[in-house]
């Protein structure tokens, strides 16, 4: 099978992902609603526990100035996380749920193509949801951004998306095996929010708590987007940030598809592909 | 009417019965204990790492809350457990409707509303232990201390606020009826409900109208009275008159809702599709 063969498997489930998602218009609603929620309760809650004009204690952790735009960014990687948790991560298991899966296993297409193209299609439909999200916060807040090398932001923040998506093909291969991969999912959201730091600086946390943070990939990609689209920083000062990212997001990638592969055999071999 | 029509509480015991039944049925999966355990720790862990870089100029603090950890703790709890039972009466319909069940259910003489409070009542239990869970943690993982005292207040405006969150909730399900997406609509409504509730902070420090507005939702006034009592040991009485009065107009006016939008639901065919 040559690359054209692939790219068009990836096309194929790309577009059917979206037919059935234009389908569920209440859903779509949702995905920009939610990020603008959970950003106006961050924002109304600084506001409320800091005071006016008392961010001193923000500044002590290295972030400086109004932290409407901190947490704007940190919410918007976070939502894009969490769509990517439910497009890549949730790839094979939406094919149980939709009766679909033995079909697919039984074509002629690479497994990790049929991956490939939920989280495409995941990619593009998380990021416009998560860029109109933040536009209507900063209209709404006012949010001011100060960078001062656009290359550096647009690198920092592509390679975030890459790390979020690296981290829902990683989850994908522990969702197969499972019959609460649902449940789980939703369980990931929230200490994904916590050992990030999308909502509070990191260095809040006990050092031992960093480090949890620090094995996640999403965390040097908020960081990177941070400090190019707040505090002016260039590919210089955040270079080594997204070469940890960059190295995490293979890693995080390679895991997820080994175990998507050895998951399918172990279904395979014991009958379970539909059991869960 | 010939035959055998079920008595109210007849009703409403086998509406608890087979709700009970439908959660044995999702949490023998285990994933769903596990979202149970760890969400609350989660909320509470956040409050906490926020509690770090709170001042004492803040608005949380200068309404005499000190301890914001303790502030999100309870605020989470009680909006928990108060917007699960507006979300299940909606929850309930939809699960009857994929099963394939509603139009029997409807179409039986029993009392609708007692069938819809049932369902509410089951997972008021449900929730209850999700109050308990987070006072577990942040008495014992963040050392917190509640005014034992004012537990009665709390009480009494928890349950005023359940009635009128009912109430809201028994108006949803008519719309449920009618939209057939009530999963999509409760997960898009829980954030702005924890907006407008000042579940993670004061809603004195929302813009004038959306503060108004705020004020008409029974979550906002019970969340108050129940912190004011557990955290201060000085509840907040006042309100649980607006409480009362809240909770008789929601009730009336969402089983009013629902009767006529079930009417439409009937008239347009639709009961039974989703």
């Amino acid at each position: 099978m040559n690359i054209v063969y692939h790219a068009r498997v990836i096309k194929a489930v790309a577009v059917r992902d979206f037919k059935i998602r234009i389908t569920y218009i209440p859903w779509i609603m949702n995905s920009l609603l939610q990020p603008i929620a959970w950003t106006l309760i961050l924002v109304y809650a600084y506001r409320s526990i800091m005071g006016p004009g008392s961010s001193e204690a923000l500044a002590a952790h290295g972030w400086a100035g109004d932290p409407v735009g901190f947490l704007i960014l940190g919410q918007v990687l976070l939502s894009l996380f969490n769509a990517l948790n439910w497009r890549a991560g949730m790839a094979i298991q939406r094919e149980r749920w939709y009766g679909t899966l033995e079909l697919i296993l039984q074509a002629p297409a690479s497994r990790i193509a049929v991956l490939a193209g939920s989280s495409l299609f995941g990619l593009v439909d998380a990021g416009w949801a998560s860029f109109l999200s933040a536009l209507a916060v900063i209209a709404l807040t006012g949010a001011t951004f100060n960078v001062a090398d656009p290359l550096a932001a647009v690198a920092s923040i592509l390679l975030a998306a890459v790390g979020a998506l690296s981290m829902g093909i990683g989850l994908a291969g522990l969702y197969v095996l499972t019959r609460s991969a649902g449940p789980i999912a939703v369980a990931i959201q929230h200490p994904t929010r916590f050992f990030t730091g999308s909502s509070f600086p990191l260095t809040i946390l006990p050092a031992v708590l960093q480090y949890v943070g620090y094995a996640i990939p999403l965390t040097y990609g908020l960081e990177a987007v941070r400090r190019t689209m707040l505090q002016g920083a260039g590919l210089g000062d955040v270079g080594p940030l997204l070469y940890r990212l960059l190295l995490l997001s293979i890693a995080s990638t390679m895991l997820g598809v080994a175990m998507v592969r050895w998951a399918e055999g172990v279904a395979r071999r014991n009958g379970w592909l539909h059991t869960f | 009417m010939g035959g055998y029509t079920p008595s109210k509480l007849q009703v409403l015991r086998a509406s608890l019965s087979a709700y009970a039944r439908d959660v044995l049925a999702l949490y023998s999966a285990w994933g769903f204990i596990l979202v149970r355990l760890s969400v609350p720790v989660f909320m509470v862990a956040t409050a906490w790492a926020l509690s770090k870089i709170a001042s004492p100029s803040g608005l949380v603090a200068s309404l005499g809350y000190v301890d914001y950890v303790g502030y999100v703790a309870l605020g989470f709890a009680f909006f928990t457990m108060l917007t699960t039972t507006l979300f299940e009466v909606g929850e309930r319909i939809h699960r009857e409707m994929v099963q394939g069940t509603l139009e029997t259910v409807l179409l039986t003489p029993a009392s609708r509303l007692a069938w819809l409070i049932g369902g509410a009542l089951g997972s008021l239990m449900i929730s209850m232990a999700d109050v308990a869970l987070v006072t577990v943690y942040y008495v014992t993982l963040f050392r917190g201390e509640v005014h034992l005292g004012g537990a009665p207040y709390a009480l009494a405006g928890l349950l005023l606020s359940l009635a009128g969150m009912t109430g809201m909730g028994i108006a949803l399900a008519g719309i449920v009826v009618n939209l057939k997406e009530p999963h999509a609509f409760n997960v898009m409504l829980t954030p702005f409900l924890m907006l407008l509730s000042g579940m993670m902070f004061p809603v004195e420090a929302l813009p004038g109208p959306v503060e108004a507005v705020s004020r008409l939702i029974p979550v906002t006034h019970g969340i108050e009275v129940v912190r004011s009592s557990l955290l201060q040991g000085e509840p907040a009485i006042h309100l649980l008159g607006i409480l009362a009065l809240e909770a008789i107009a929601y009730t009336v006016v969402g089983y009013t809702v629902f009767r006529l939008l079930e009417a439409r639901a009937r008239r347009l065919g639709g009961l039974g599709s989703f």
